[in-house]
């Protein structure tokens, strides 16, 4: 082969052009490559314009941007841009730009190279997603391992003060009343590993099989389970799922999700007025959402914002609040790559928003 | 054995723990380290009581409190910043000492922040220290 059949097999392989922009005439030279690059007829005599009308929106003014500064300032260029060919394909290439001086210093050409780097992009825009996701995880386990060493602190706390009060005991009644407090105190140790079990088993179950579930199903089920509930309060709950009937989600989370959020709208309800509770789906943006509003007592937001979703925090006086239900919740929501937003005023009542 | 005659008369004991409160008054008690215990399930509970005490003279007020930082309603630092409001209706100064399970850096800096906290102290209280806060 001669040297020049070489150079233009290396362009073949390499994928990679060579054009020169003369800046006086405005006239544009192209290698074969680029042409194929951009999938373009070989005949077409390129032109600023045509150069520009080649890339996505956003890269075209990154590019225009770089040529404006070549040929005012000198300035060398080397991007990593997304074009679209003549026959709408999306293709990632690298463009090098370089400014030619004249003898007497005068700005001649503009010459670069450009080249097809689409395999190698794609495989490093998968590993920054994949990046994205073991951020999220990593951070989500740290905060498990920081829930799990708190909650086992407290308990073990208890114990060993419980411990030395056997150890204090002055009688045999006294004595056994510690003991019994401290079945208590493994009690509550017994239940707080459950939970975290319970959330655990969140992390691991995700990759269960998502089935296409109509959201009337499952919330005939909740209903049903929330049946004497709902009698007791006489709450009025309407459901509108005409928006959005179905989802493909793990089953099993999407009832814990429901019940956990009208069971709530139903325990925080206000004492004075009827407890009424709205749950709807819809779609926007290509992603489903589920509302569950009520009237109840709703929360100050500004102080609570931060705990609403924490194990074991509580905001009401109530008996029954054990402060994992949210908690649950969050997971199961975040776990599958959704997100749980909430809106809420003191007295008026609580709007919480799954983003699926 | 002679015994050192205790520093404090009344304690408020501040905690959504039950378990908690019931070690910590039963080792108060057992080492006799203040004739009055007041208990508190949150920080609102406790405001309200100082608030009483101070509109009937200030004979009640507690010598010193012990403040869990995580409770519901009001918890531990929102109780802070309401007895900033009131402290100066106070002819003493009570030591406040916050008590916790929680080893975060971030909660033992804030109680810096805090003149009225006397120390931070983590879970579980041990009799001598508690004999060292008392006595």
């Amino acid at each position: 082969m001669t040297s020049l059949e070489l150079l233009n097999e290396l362009a073949e392989i390499a994928k990679i052009g060579i054009w020169e922009y003369d800046v006086r005439t405005g006239e544009i030279i192209w290698s074969e490559e680029i042409y194929e690059i951009h999938e373009i007829a070989h005949d077409v005599q390129p032109t600023l314009d045509l150069v520009l009308s080649l890339y996505t929106p956003e890269a075209k003014i990154v590019l225009d941007n770089a040529i404006q500064n070549a040929v005012q300032y000198g300035e060398n260029y080397d991007l990593e841009l997304l074009t679209l060919s003549a026959k709408n394909n999306y293709i990632w290439i690298r463009a090098i730009g370089k400014a030619i001086f004249d003898e007497d210093g005068k700005l001649h050409y503009l010459r670069g190279t450009t080249q097809n780097i689409h395999q190698i992009k794609q495989r490093e825009l998968e590993l920054h997603h994949s990046i994205d996701i073991i951020n999220d995880q990593n951070k989500r386990l740290n905060n498990f391992a920081h829930i799990v060493s708190h909650n086992l602190r407290t308990h073990s706390g208890n114990f060993e003060m419980m411990l030395n009060l056997v150890d204090m005991a002055q009688s045999a009644e006294e004595r056994e009343e510690f003991i019994q407090q401290l079945k208590k105190v493994s009690g509550s140790l017994s239940q707080t590993i459950d939970h975290l079990s319970e959330v655990l088993k969140i992390q691991t179950e995700v990759n269960k099989a998502k089935t296409s579930i109509y959201f009337q199903d499952i919330y005939d089920g909740v209903l049903q389970a929330l049946q004497l509930n709902i009698k007791d309060c006489n709450a009025l709950i309407t459901a509108d799922f005409s928006k959005c009937q179905t989802i493909d989600y793990v089953k099993a989370y999407l009832e814990s999700i429901m019940l956990n959020l009208l069971s709530n709208a139903m325990k925080y309800r206000r004492s004075d007025i009827r407890p009424e509770i709205l749950i709807k789906t819809y779609t926007y943006d290509d992603k489903t959402f589920m509302e569950v509003k009520d009237n109840g007592l709703g929360i100050n937001l500004e102080r609570h914002r931060d705990k609403l979703f924490g194990m074991y925090k509580t905001f009401h006086n109530h008996s029954d609040a054990r402060g994992i239900g949210l908690f649950i919740t969050k997971n199961q929501v975040e776990a599958l790559g959704g997100d749980i937003a909430i809106e809420s005023e003191p007295g008026k009542g609580t709007k919480f928003i799954i983003q699926f | 054995m002679e015994e050192t005659k205790p520093k404090f008369n009344s304690v408020f004991l501040i905690d959504d723990d039950k378990l908690y409160l019931f070690s910590i008054k039963k080792m108060i008690s057992f080492l006799k380290l203040c004739p009055n215990v007041s208990e508190f399930y949150n920080g609102q509970d406790a405001m309200e009581r100082l608030k009483q005490i101070t509109q009937s003279g200030n004979d009640q007020l507690p010598d010193v409190i012990l403040l869990d930082i995580n409770m519901p309603i009001m918890n531990g630092w929102e109780f802070l910043e309401a007895y900033k409001q009131i402290r100066n209706m106070f002819a003493k100064r009570i030591p406040i000492y916050m008590v916790s399970s929680s080893i975060d850096i971030t909660d033992i800096d804030k109680s810096k922040n805090y003149s009225d906290i006397a120390a931070y102290l983590i879970k579980p209280i041990r009799p001598d220290k508690l004999k060292e806060i008392f006595l």
